[in-house]
């Protein structure tokens, strides 16, 4: 589902035509703060550019960092919000940051590339990762209140994940549900795509010697890592014991495509952040979802950890 | 992507996200340059990253990666259970010229389970040789390899020791030298990163929110969805009413109970689409096609009963479509 889209279809565009940082903030009423202790992002720039009267309607200039100098080589700024920040605000609140976090996105990008047009270091180039990471975060708070919902009001989660199907030629596809005017029994298109046609029995032979060229496949990668994980142990012995952890970590390390992938499976719908599968087991059990791609997954599964034990003595 | 690194040291960086780091690492692929005599050949990188002293940012870590250096030897590292080596720790050397010294850690780098300690462990080199006026001395710190070359010090007996990582009574993690069983502390340093010093003594810029802001709770729960909610609070009022929605699953195929459960979280909200536009799969190219097909009758041999029109032929001439019930 894509939450995205909807957001954009409700935010009436006749009425905010215009986002200044100011309207944005309207409920929290604090644009410019004073100084304290460790601070997250993310809150509009002192800027000569964002100090626009709301009648104006386009100020391309929001676009650009007027604060500091360009020979400056750091730019104080702090962390990225956590989840756990974004839990306890409403979603008035998240909605306006979102879009805060959106301009100062589109202004950083701008400021990287005249960086680069001018040629002069662009300091700090990891604040754009900071904000994509907040951005990560509210999309994952967004689905899960969406997601205990649905789980509320229907037991399902409202959520359309892609799935692998069957061809006509017995080849595997990756399939992304979509919303659809027909129903099955007038589609004719969907008929012919996916109704009625089945991988009849003379595509047994191929599929048959396609799974033998795809086990062989994993096998020299495979093959490719013991043979990186033998020197390594004769370099350290005292992990002949640790085999299977030295070979999970070196596979994560080697993780890229060595092989030729298909196009059909390459062609899979490339998941976003709001689009990673979800288990909804795991969800009615802790209320949160624990998101392996995130930067905080280390620091949250230690907490986790220390809660448990303390819990225990 | 380069950037302004003064100290070049990767461990005063931890606190930059992973997917940074990630992004400066060359991965794909590289088009030959030859000015287009030749046709351009792409080359698949497909080797992991090189570590090296510098970090990945770097023009020297990139410049080892590059494609068209071939392909290097695996890198041989052990993997770690835990990193137990932090700014300001004090360390015994085991190897080497300065061993049996002790020596205050100056930065690590994970990847290469290295430490480097000041002042121990130094390579003199000469530079700008040739005149001898002109030769100048650099003096650098060579890499430690961590569990093994380096260990950390008993604060009861002042002899290097093997740790653990144990719980105290608050429920700290907390290291402890397995011989005394006494607590080896983080010094004050530890947490020094390119940005800060402190967590404490942080000051933060114009444009950071402070800390009464972020704990500050203004969530209520209500029985709506986001999407609703937002609408509630912008005085969006929906009043076009939403047909059934479809969405062919494997499920649909059976029944259409899918149709109910996406109901209540997309009825109110997705506008009702003008039925022209919803022609959601069908380009342009394939409109003319239809069109031609209809002309010519090829649509015969699909099998079409007597006085059957099909859909897009009304879309196509324009006439008024009911769809669904």
């Amino acid at each position: 589902m894509n939450l995205l889209k909807i957001i954009r279809w409700t935010f009436n565009p006749q009425k905010y035509s215009f986002i200044t940082a100011r309207s944005c903030l309207g409920s929290i009423g604090q644009v410019r703060l004073q100084t304290t202790d460790v601070p997250p992002k993310e809150e509009p720039l002192a800027d000569v550019s964002t100090k626009v009267t709301p009648m104006k309607k386009s100020n391309l200039m929001e676009f650009f960092d007027t604060s500091g100098s360009v020979h400056e080589s750091k730019v104080i700024h702090g962390r990225w919000w956590y989840v756990d920040e974004l839990r306890l605000k409403s979603n008035e609140d998240l909605h306006k940051l979102w879009y805060v976090l959106l301009k100062e996105r589109n202004r950083l990008l701008t400021m990287e590339e005249e960086y680069r047009y001018q040629r002069e270091l662009f300091p700090n180039p990891e604040r754009i990762d900071k904000v994509e990471e907040s951005m990560r975060n509210i999309m994952s708070v967004t689905r899960e209140r969406d997601i205990a919902y649905n789980l509320l009001e229907t037991g399902k989660t409202g959520e359309q994940t892609p799935e692998i199907r069957e061809t006509s030629f017995g080849l595997l596809r990756y399939y992304q549900p979509k919303e659809r005017i027909l129903p099955f029994y007038k589609n004719r298109y969907y008929q012919l795509l996916w109704g009625k046609r089945k991988a009849g029995s003379w595509t047994n032979i191929f599929k048959r010697r396609y799974n033998e060229f795809q086990e062989h496949q994993a096998h020299q990668e495979t093959n490719r890592i013991r043979k990186i994980v033998v020197d390594l142990l004769q370099k350290y012995p005292h992990l002949r014991d640790e085999e299977e952890r030295v070979m999970e970590e070196y596979k994560k390390r080697y993780d890229f495509e060595q092989f030729h992938i298909p196009k059909r499976l390459a062609r899979r719908p490339k998941l976003r952040a709001h689009q990673t599968l979800w288990n909804k087991d795991e969800f009615i059990e802790n209320g949160v979802f624990e998101d392996p791609n995130s930067e905080d997954y280390e620091r949250l599964q230690q907490e986790k950890r220390v809660r448990i034990d303390r819990k225990k003595t | 992507m380069v950037r302004l690194t003064p100290i070049l040291r990767w461990s005063d960086y931890f606190n930059v996200p992973k997917r940074y780091v990630e992004r400066a690492k060359f991965n794909g692929t590289v088009i030959e340059g030859n000015m287009n005599i030749v046709p351009h050949k792409t080359i698949k990188h497909n080797d992991p990253w090189v570590y090296t002293i510098d970090p990945p940012w770097t023009d020297l870590a990139q410049r080892k990666n590059d494609p068209r250096q071939g392909h290097h030897r695996p890198q041989l590292i052990e993997p770690l259970k835990t990193w137990d080596f932090f700014r300001g720790d004090v360390v015994e050397v085991m190897v080497g010229k300065d061993k049996g010294k002790q020596g205050n850690i100056a930065a690590y780098i994970r990847e290469l389970n290295a430490v480097f300690v000041s002042g121990l462990n130094l390579e003199i080199q000469r530079v700008n040789g040739g005149a001898i006026a002109a030769t100048s001395i650099s003096v650098k710190e060579k890499p430690l390899i961590a569990p093994h070359q380096v260990r950390l010090i008993d604060p009861y007996d002042g002899k290097p020791c093997t740790i653990e990582w144990r719980y105290t009574a608050e429920g700290e993690l907390v290291r402890v030298s397995t011989r005394s069983g006494r607590i080896i502390p983080k010094s004050p340093t530890w947490e020094e990163t390119s940005d800060y010093a402190k967590k404490s003594t942080y000051k933060p810029g114009p444009d950071d929110t402070t800390d009464a802001e972020i704990k500050r709770v203004s969530f209520e729960p209500k029985l709506l969805t986001v999407v609703e909610e937002l609408m509630q609070a912008n005085g969006i009022v929906e009043t076009r009413k939403r047909g059934p929605i479809i969405m062919l699953n494997l499920f649909a195929l059976k029944s259409s109970l899918l149709t109910h459960t996406t109901k209540n979280v997309l009825t109110s909200v997705l506008p009702m689409q003008p039925i022209r536009t919803a022609f959601l799969y069908e380009s342009k190219h394939r409109v003319n096609i239809m069109k031609r097909m209809s002309v010519h009758g090829i649509h015969n041999h699909l099998g079409r009963k007597k006085g059957q029109v099909y859909l897009w032929e009304k879309l196509i001439k324009g006439d008024e479509v009911l769809v669904g019930q």
